[in-house]
C-alpha cells in the first residue's frame, strides 16, 4: 500500500473541467423533461420540509442521483464513480429506513428555518450556478438528477429534522468530494457544498434553545 | 517542417556543427527526429503524445471529436507513440475509435500500463486494456507509477517471452521514488523507464539518466510541461530572440527541443487537446536541437522568468 501514499489530490483528477461541466449539459440534455418532474417533486418536498415524509423524498433522490448520474454517467469519465453510486444508493435507503423512525421530532425553529433556506437554495439557486458563473445555462445542476441540489437539499432536511445523526455522513463526505473536486479543478464556487456542510453541522451540535412558550 | 521554422541553410548547419549531437539520433527524410530504442536499435520519433485527462472525454461525441482530430494530426505529422494507462478513465477507448477511424494501427506504438496492486489481476486488466484499443498486441507495457511492480514484471517477461509484448517498462512522476527506480533499473531487465523531466525538474540528470544509458534503458519522458502550468507560466513572456537559433518558433517547441536534445531521451509525450497546440509540440521534433551551451542557456533564461 506503500505506493497508494505517494498520490496527491491532483492525481485523481482525471478529467479537464470543460469535460466535467459538458458533462451536466449532457445529462440534461438526456434527461429532457425529466427536469420538470424532478422540480416539482422537489417543491413537495419543500412543502412537507419537517416532516418524515419529506425523507422519503430525499432517499428517492439518493437512489436516482446513484443511478442516473453516478453509475450511468459520471462512471463514463471516473473509475471511482461506481463506488460512489453504491454510497448513494445506501444513503437513500438510509433515508428511507430512518423516514420511519418513531423518534424523529423537529428542531428548534432557527434549524428550521435554515433547513428550509437550504431547500430553498437547491432547488432554486443550484440550477441557476452556471449561469450565473459564466458558464452555459445548460450545465445547471438539478434535484434528484444530479448531486450538488440533492445533498444540499437533504442537508436542508437534516437540519429541520433531528434525525439519526448517520444520515448525516454521507453528505458531509460528498460536501467534501465536492470542493476538493472543483477547488483542484480551480472552479468558482468550490467552497459552496463545503459551506453548506460546516453551517448545518454548527447548527446540529449547537445547543438547541429553549423555545419561548 | 510543418511547424518548426525554417532556419537559414547556413544557420542550420551552423546549429548543427555547434551541437554535440547523440550518437543515436537521426533526421529521416521529411520526417522529424527520431532516435533508436537502446535495447533493440528500432527508431522512434522523439515527440509522442500522451492521454493523461485529455483524451478522458467519456461519450461526449464532441469531446471524441476533438481527440480524434489530436490524433489525426499526430499521425500525419509521423507521430507513433501513444501513451495511455487503465488510471485515465475512458481515454484508452478513445484511443481505440481513434485508431480505428484514422486506420493507425500499423502506425501507433502503443505504450499502455499495468495499474493495480493486485499481481494476479494484472492479466486480466492488460486484456480489458487491450480491448479497449482493438489492437492485437501492444508495443510497449509499463508498469504504472510501481504499483505491485514485482508481480507485474514477472507478467510482461512472461507475456514478451511470448511475443505478446515488444517492450516491457516502469514509471513514475514521483521524485520520491527515484530510489527505487534506480534499485530496479539496477537490478532488472526493463527496456523502458518513463519518468519526468523538464527545463526546471531536471533532477534525473544527476543519476538515472546515467543509469540508464548504462543499462541501456530508453527514457520516456513525461510531464513536459508539468501538467500545462510550467507553459502557462513561461508563455507569458516573449519569446527570447535567440530560440530561432535552434528552430524553436514558439515557447513549447524550445520546452520540448530542451528535452529531446539529451542524448538520454528517447522521446517526449506532451498530451494536449488541441490541433493547434499538437502542431506546435510535434514541430519540436524538427530541425536543430540545442547544443550544451543552448540548453544552459536556456535554463537560466526560463530559471529568472
Ligand atoms: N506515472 C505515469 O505513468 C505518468 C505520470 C504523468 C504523466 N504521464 C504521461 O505523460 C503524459 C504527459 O504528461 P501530462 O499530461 O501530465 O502533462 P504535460 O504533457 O506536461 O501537460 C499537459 C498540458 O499541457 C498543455 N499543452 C500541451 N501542449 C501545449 C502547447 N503547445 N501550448 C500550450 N499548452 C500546451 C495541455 O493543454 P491543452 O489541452 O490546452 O493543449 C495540457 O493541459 C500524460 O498525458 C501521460 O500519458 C504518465
Amino acid at each position: 500500500m506503500a505506493a497508494w501514499s505517494t498520490y496527491r489530490l491532483s492525481d485523481f483528477l482525471l478529467f479537464s473541467p470543460e469535460t466535467y461541466f459538458r458533462l451536466f449539459e449532457l445529462h440534461n440534455e438526456t434527461l429532457w423533461p425529466w427536469q420538470v418532474a424532478a422540480v416539482i417533486a422537489g417543491l413537495a418536498m419543500l412543502a412537507v420540509t419537517g416532516q418524515p415524509l419529506a425523507l422519503l423524498f430525499a432517499g428517492a433522490a439518493w437512489l436516482l442521483t446513484a443511478w442516473l448520474w453516478l453509475y450511468e454517467r459520471y462512471a463514463t469519465i471516473n473509475w471511482a464513480a461506481e463506488y460512489l453510486a453504491y454510497g448513494f444508493a445506501l444513503q437513500g435507503l438510509l433515508l428511507w429506513f430512518f423516514a420511519f423512525d418513531r423518534e424523529l421530532q423537529p428542531t428548534d425553529s432557527r434549524s428550521r428555518a435554515f433547513g428550509f433556506m437550504l431547500v430553498v437554495c437547491a432547488l432554486a439557486l443550484q440550477p441557476l450556478l452556471p449561469w450565473m458563473l459564466g458558464r452555459p445555462w445548460q450545465q445547471g445542476e438539478v434535484f434528484a438528477l444530479m448531486p450538488g441540489p440533492t445533498v444540499v437539499a437533504t442537508l436542508g432536511l437534516l437540519l429541520a429534522l433531528r434525525a439519526h445523526w448517520l444520515l448525516l455522513v454521507l453528505p458531509l463526505a460528498w460536501c467534501a468530494i465536492d470542493g476538493a473536486t472543483l477547488w483542484t479543478m480551480k472552479a468558482p464556487a468550490f467552497w459552496l457544498l463545503p459551506l453548506a456542510g460546516l453551517l448545518t453541522l454548527v447548527l446540529r451540535v449547537m445547543p438547541v434553545k429553549p423555545r419561548p412558550d | 517542417m510543418p511547424a518548426g521554422i525554417p532556419v537559414s541553410r547556413r544557420a542550420l548547419l551552423g546549429g548543427l556543427a555547434a551541437t554535440a549531437l547523440p550518437f543515436n539520433i537521426s533526421f529521416g527524410q521529411g520526417a522529424g527526429v527520431t532516435r533508436a530504442i537502446p535495447s533493440t536499435g528500432e527508431k522512434l520519433p522523439v515527440i509522442g503524445l500522451g492521454s493523461w485527462i485529455t483524451f478522458n472525454v467519456g461519450n461526449d461525441p464532441r469531446g471524441r471529436a476533438a481527440s480524434i482530430a489530436v490524433m489525426r494530426e499526430f499521425f500525419n505529422a509521423g507521430g507513433r507513440m501513444v501513451d495511455s494507462s487503465p488510471m485515465y478513465g475512458s481515454s484508452q477507448g478513445v484511443i481505440g475509435e481513434g485508431l480505428k477511424t484514422l486506420a493507425a494501427k500499423q502506425q501507433v506504438f502503443s505504450a499502455e500500463k499495468v495499474w493495480t496492486s493486485s499481481g494476479r489481476s494484472g492479466p486480466q486488466q492488460i486484456e480489458i486494456t487491450r480491448r479497449h484499443w482493438g489492437v492485437e498486441k501492444f508495443d510497449l507495457l509499463q508498469v504504472h507509477n510501481l504499483l505491485g511492480w514485482e508481480a507485474h514484471l514477472e507478467t510482461l517477461h512472461a507475456m514478451k517471452a511470448e511475443g505478446r509484448i515488444r517492450y516491457i517498462g516502469i514509471t513514475t512522476s514521483e521524485g520520491r521514488r527515484h530510489d527505487e527506480i534506480e534499485r530496479i533499473m539496477q537490478s532488472q531487465p526493463v527496456d523502458f523507464l518513463q519518468i519526468s523531466y523538464n527545463v526546471l525538474d531536471r533532477e534525473i540528470e544527476q543519476r538515472i539518466l546515467p543509469l540508464a544509458r548504462e543499462r541501456r534503458i530508453g527514457v520516456i519522458v513525461n510531464r513536459p510541461f508539468r501538467q500545462g502550468d510550467l507553459i502557462d507560466a513561461v508563455r507569458r513572456h516573449p519569446l527570447p530572440v535567440w530560440a530561432a537559433e535552434i528552430g524553436a518558433a514558439n515557447w513549447a517547441q524550445l520546452l520540448l527541443k530542451f528535452i529531446v536534445a539529451h542524448s538520454d531521451v528517447t522521446c517526449v509525450i506532451p498530451a494536449t487537446t488541441r490541433t493547434q497546440h499538437l502542431a506546435e509540440n510535434m514541430g519540436a521534433g524538427h530541425g536543430p536541437l540545442p547544443d550544451a551551451a543552448i540548453r544552459r542557456r536556456i535554463i537560466s533564461h526560463v530559471e529568472a522568468l
